[in-house]
């Protein structure tokens, strides 16, 4: 790293630095002091970096960031999924707001933020914190273990399934603004939990920097759906790294239709028989938006399924990436693993980096992966517009049947309808965009 | 009811209507035949307001109003309807949720108040019946994985939903068998009306059997050369379209 690069560096960790956080129980602190020595160490991702070809965080780094209170809303009109029966955890600014929140008490549930849970529930904290998501390599991980103030902790114990979900609300406001959200999800072994993250933001620039552990036990169920609805200038890194025990269920969705610059990572560490793995999600950008999935799904071990589908639509100039990648280990015979990425380019200008990749080291496997990219059907949109519907309309239908797939495993009918329509709204504002 | 006057239209640079004139009065059915090539789609095609071909002359009056000026949505609001002769698959929409936003937007734009709830299904039931249309396939994705017969049906079906005052059946009997030929113009007969007019496209003088027409067109190389009673049909079906070939063109 030059010279340049490392004053920047350093001035960009001293905005985060400010007011930081220090743990006293258990070896929480130990974790933040491994992570900040990892920072040092490792270089700020460039195009040269494989894993980050696509995506440029440089213009993160040139602007200084700070964790700083925000505006709370007065009720969570807006905020809220209607009809949508859940707990709520309320964070602005990444700050716990405790009057917008309710939990309600379920037996073998804890739902809890962070800083309780480290009291509460060190020993799981412990167990398990900072050993699924990798703070050695990852810098943005390493930055999050090493800075965070909050976060969420949820810990179903064995054979308790929760009856409803919990929503965690992220709302970000103000110029200038970073935090750094730091979950963990423990399912021990045949318990269910079912997780809404939604993400919410003014006009303000900021930068997210969130990490998610996800810990499944045997025959656990866990169902984690983020929904990201940031503001124009947002800059939004987030992290889920998942491990799944033999016989477990883990699901997830990512639904962006909102933020400036995007990257969900979810790296997914199968190492047990006869597991399930779904990564599902749609994004829909227009203007300069950059949004960026990359998936792992890694599996360890045979007699497994995975089912990837993600699809993009694009209008502006908007840039999306896809890079899906299925490890198939040496031994692990008998998977299953479907890996799918279609879009949709509504402009000459967006642009669409698609690469689902599998590595396979086993013989006895059944692997596919496709990726398509393409225009509006045009020949739909005559169709339905022969018929008396607007073209607004059939687009909005055209965009909505496309994205359909991706909403089945929204197991909630009040949260899928609630996706539906933020994917229809962006539609109609993409619909200007369409060339 | 429709007055085509002159009309000349291209495909990227290809001439493909060269002076059509064509008046429909209202409770008239006109069949249009020729050829190949001959430009009976293209006609269809620009009267409902396809985007890839370019009228380049002529105009087209629908009730005294320019319907060349008009997007396909707002022809469909003015009574034009398009049977197609390949119906587009659209995976993902539902045929009744499709028709239901169709209905709704050509009521708003006539200003007028959309349908109630039973009263939509009252007619999907109605229409259903009148195409022998079965209700398994009313509420799957617009035509995905329907037959061709099938498709031809939700084709009639959706000209019953929409009650268009003109309507274009282009090559709606291409790909029917016998018993859904029979059908599809049963639906066609039931739906005419002294307030209504049809322009069939077709290559063969087979549904002409089943829809008698008043007049009967030959188009060739983007005219009509040729008009004459329902009789005429049967002529070309004897004759052939040879006759055409005066200068060796490939009919």
């Amino acid at each position: 790293m030059s010279m340049e690069n490392t004053e920047k560096k350093d001035k960009f960790l001293a905005g985060l630095m400010k007011n930081p956080t220090a743990d006293t129980v258990g070896n929480q602190q130990q974790l933040r002091e491994e992570a900040y020595k990892a920072i040092h160490s490792l270089n700020f991702p460039t195009l040269k970096d494989e894993r980050w070809k696509y995506t440029r965080v440089a213009g993160i780094l040139k602007k200084d960031f700070e964790h700083k209170p925000g505006d709370v809303p007065e009720s969570l009109t807006g905020f809220e999924i209607p009809d949508y029966k859940s707990d709520v955890l309320v964070f602005v600014n990444g700050i716990f707001n405790n009057e917008l929140s309710h939990v309600e008490k379920q037996n073998g549930i804890h739902v809890l933020t962070l800083a309780q849970g480290k009291v509460e529930h060190y020993d799981v904290i412990d167990k398990w914190m900072g050993t699924i998501a990798d703070h050695h390599s990852h810098i943005f991980t390493a930055m999050n273990t090493a800075f965070h103030k909050s976060g969420v902790l949820i810990y179903a114990e064995k054979k308790a399934i929760a009856q409803h979900p919990v929503h965690i609300i992220d709302i970000t406001n103000g110029e200038g603004v970073t935090h750094a959200p730091r979950n963990l999800f423990v399912a021990e072994d045949d318990a269910g939990l079912k997780i809404t993250h939604s993400f919410h933001g003014d006009a303000g620039e900021n930068f997210i920097n969130g990490v998610n552990e996800v810990y499944l036990g045997r025959h656990a169920e866990v169902e984690y759906q983020m929904i990201q609805q940031n503001g124009k200038k947002s800059n939004h890194i987030h992290s889920t790294d998942v491990y799944q025990s033999e016989g477990s269920t883990f699901t997830s969705g990512a639904f962006t239709v909102g933020g400036k610059l995007i990257r969900n990572e979810i790296n997914v560490s199968v190492n047990g028989e006869n597991c399930e793995t779904r990564l599902n999600g749609s994004f829909m950008g227009g203007d300069k938006h950059h949004f960026d999935n990359h998936t792992i799904i890694d599996h360890l071990v045979p007699l497994c399924n995975s089912h990837e589908n993600y699809k993009g639509i694009l209008g502006g100039k908007a840039t999306g990436v896809f890079n899906g990648k299925v490890f198939v280990r040496k031994d692990a015979q008998k998977i299953n693993a479907f890996q799918s990425n279609q879009n949709i380019l509504l402009s000459d200008d967006a642009v669409i980096n698609s690469k689902p990749e599998l590595e396979i080291y086993a013989d006895d496997v059944k692997c596919s992966h496709g990726s398509t990219t393409g225009q509006l059907d045009e020949e739909a949109l005559f169709y339905l517009m022969s018929r008396g519907m607007k073209k607004t309309d059939a687009i909005n239908l055209l965009v909505n049947a496309f994205t359909a797939e991706t909403l089945e495993y929204v197991s909630a009918e009040a949260l899928s309808n609630y996706i539906s329509a933020l994917i229809e709204k962006r539609s109609d504002e993409l619909n200007n965009q369409y060339a | 009811m429709i007055k085509i006057k002159n009309l000349h239209a291209e495909i990227e640079g290809n001439k493909i209507l060269n002076g059509v004139n064509l008046e429909i009065n209202a409770g008239e059915i006109h069949a249009i035949m020729g050829p190949n090539g001959s430009g009976k789609s293209t006609l269809a095609s620009v009267l409902a307001g396809r985007e890839e071909y370019e009228v380049t002359r002529g105009e087209v009056e629908l009730m005294g109003e320019n319907l060349l000026d008009l997007e396909p949505n707002e022809r469909a609001a003015a009574g034009v309807f398009l049977a197609f002769q390949y119906p587009v698959e659209i995976p993902g929409v539902s045929n009744m949720n499709f028709l239901k936003t169709a209905l709704k937007s050509i009521k708003e734009f006539k200003g007028e108040k959309p349908y109630t709830a039973k009263e939509f299904l009252q007619m999907v039931k109605k229409n259903q019946e009148l195409v022998g249309l079965s209700g398994r396939l009313a509420n799957r994705s617009v035509n995905e994985g329907f037959s061709g017969g099938e498709k031809k049906r939700n084709e009639i079906f959706q000209m019953a939903m929409l009650d268009p005052k003109f309507a274009i059946l282009d090559e709606t009997d291409s790909g029917l068998d016998i018993d859904a030929l029979k059908t599809v113009a049963d639906g066609v007969n039931q739906l005419k009306s002294p307030e209504k007019s049809f322009l069939l496209i077709t290559h063969y003088q087979r549904l002409l059997d089943y829809i008698v027409p008043d007049f009967v067109h030959v188009l060739h190389k983007g005219q009509i050369v040729k008009t004459g009673p329902k009789e005429l049909a049967l002529e070309l079906e004897e004759k052939g379209y040879d006759w055409l070939k005066e200068d060796g063109v490939e009919a």
